[in-house]
């Protein structure tokens, strides 16, 4: 990624420009990401089709809390993926444009920069891809709705060096999400040798849970994810139940799985699972700790636990450690063009 | 000394012609849900063994037109293992963890 700082080459780049008198997009110069502690930056995933720039981060913050751009112009992403919870949603369904419960939870949106299969099962390869198919707006509702605003046309035109399209309003909010990056949490901070940022309690929990209750199976890495897809029981007693990951590769291994999550922001957002089903971390780690639920296509990894209540308190304790920091500026509202 | 070695090229000159040429072993470890290599290079007949070291459960496939194979639910510590019978080059993968992936290429 390149630096911020202006290199021999960007002011060449502008001096060019302004002689040929190129679009302002022409010379936008690359954003870079403050990586808090903890994450990796060498895994960050930033496409070379899409790099970051301000001007793009500032219009994808205000797509993301606008309205106007979905059908109905009632629903925007801060709908479903609230920033005070953890960039979640406190309600086990999200609502689509309609008002009609969707048939998952709104997954977090945190530390989506260090991955690229989208949504529980993984059914877009790219957050741009998932932008553009999203069934709450369309092509012809984004064109049609944001393109009369004076505001966003100026600004698609300096940032693109287009009018407003589907396509560049994706590439714009998918910009803004990578900038969502939670680190430096106290676990982060007890890593890297604060002995004090974790308690007694967070301690004893974290030696489960790399131990004895094996969360690190899947858990696992900085971001708290193996990027898998697992069945653990949650909806497969019902009549017709969701089927996740196997709706995508259609292998039997795959029925009813889905992906793992970060744990990090954990304890921010809930209710848990794919279908918000379980309301508190307590419960989770309860659920877990009985083994899942019995179904033909439980993952192997799957297993009774034989945690007593004072070690699954601990658990929480651990996943409440690891609450971290995100730049406050990306969770306020931002000025939206009228 | 010169004498052997021309016999044994002679004879494996032969085997070859005859279609016996001695397929050769590979082994790919999973370990840390990633496998050990990338990439790996072998001849039709080879035969690759995929071990998973890991502490959790594999699926490793490939769905690569006309090479596809699939060892399914594979438990930490067994091993499985293919041969390739056509040259192509393939894309293995583990149906569980999305990450893996392995480019195997066959040559004739």
């Amino acid at each position: 990624m390149a630096r911020a700082g202006l290199s021999r080459a960007t002011i060449l780049r502008v001096a060019l420009s302004a002689a040929l008198a190129l679009p302002a997009c022409a010379v936008a110069q690359e954003f870079r990401l403050r990586v808090p502690l903890g994450l990796d930056e060498r895994a960050l995933l930033i496409p070379a089709d899409n790099p970051l720039t301000q001007e793009k981060i500032d219009l994808g913050k205000q797509l993301f809390f606008d309205r106007r751009w979905s059908k109905t112009k009632s629903v925007s992403c801060a709908s479903c993926h609230q920033p005070q919870r953890g960039w979640s949603d406190d309600r086990r369904l999200s609502v689509d444009h309609e008002g009609k419960p969707t048939r998952r939870h709104a997954p977090t949106i945190i530390n989506r920069a260090f991955s690229t299969l989208e949504g529980w099962a993984g059914h877009r390869s790219s957050t741009e891809d998932l932008l553009l198919q999203l069934p709450f707006t369309s092509a012809e509702a984004i064109e049609g709705n944001l393109g009369l605003v004076a505001g966003y046309k100026a600004q698609f035109q300096r940032v693109f060096g287009t009018p407003v399209t589907a396509q560049a309003v994706a590439k714009a909010i998918a910009a803004f999400q990578r900038t969502l990056l939670s680190g430096n949490s106290a676990y982060d901070r007890y890593r890297a040798g604060d002995a004090a940022a974790l308690s007694a309690a967070a301690r004893r929990g974290l030696a489960l849970f790399e131990g004895k209750a094996a969360c690190v199976k899947c858990h696992n890495g900085f971001n708290f994810s193996d990027q898998g897809f697992h069945n653990t029981g949650i909806g497969t007693a019902l009549h017709n139940p969701d089927l996740g990951r196997y709706e995508v590769t259609k292998r039997n291994v795959n029925k009813a799985a889905f992906k793992t999550p970060t744990l990090r922001d954990v304890a921010r957002r809930g209710p848990y699972m794919h279908d918000g089903s379980i309301a508190t971390l307590r419960e989770v780690v309860a659920f877990y700790d009985r083994g899942g639920i019995a179904n033909p296509s439980l993952s192997p990894d799957m297993a009774r636990l034989g945690l007593s209540a004072s070690e699954q308190d601990d658990l929480v304790a651990f996943l409440e450690s690891l609450s971290g920091e995100i730049t406050p500026q990306a969770s306020q509202q931002p000025l939206l063009p009228p | 000394m010169n004498a052997n070695r021309a016999t044994l090229v002679a004879i494996s000159a032969l085997l070859t012609a005859a279609g016996l040429a001695w397929a050769a072993d590979f082994t790919v470890v999973q370990r840390s849900q990633e496998f050990s290599v990338r990439d790996l290079e072998v001849r039709v007949g080879d035969r690759v063994t995929f071990v998973n070291g890991d502490n959790v459960t594999h699926n490793v496939y490939s769905e690569t037109k006309g090479m596809e194979f699939e060892i399914e639910l594979q438990p930490p510590g067994r091993s499985d293992s293919i041969t390739f019978a056509r040259p192509g080059t393939l894309e293995v993968r583990c149906a569980i963890h999305s990450g893996m992936r392995l480019r195997v290429d066959v040559k004739p």
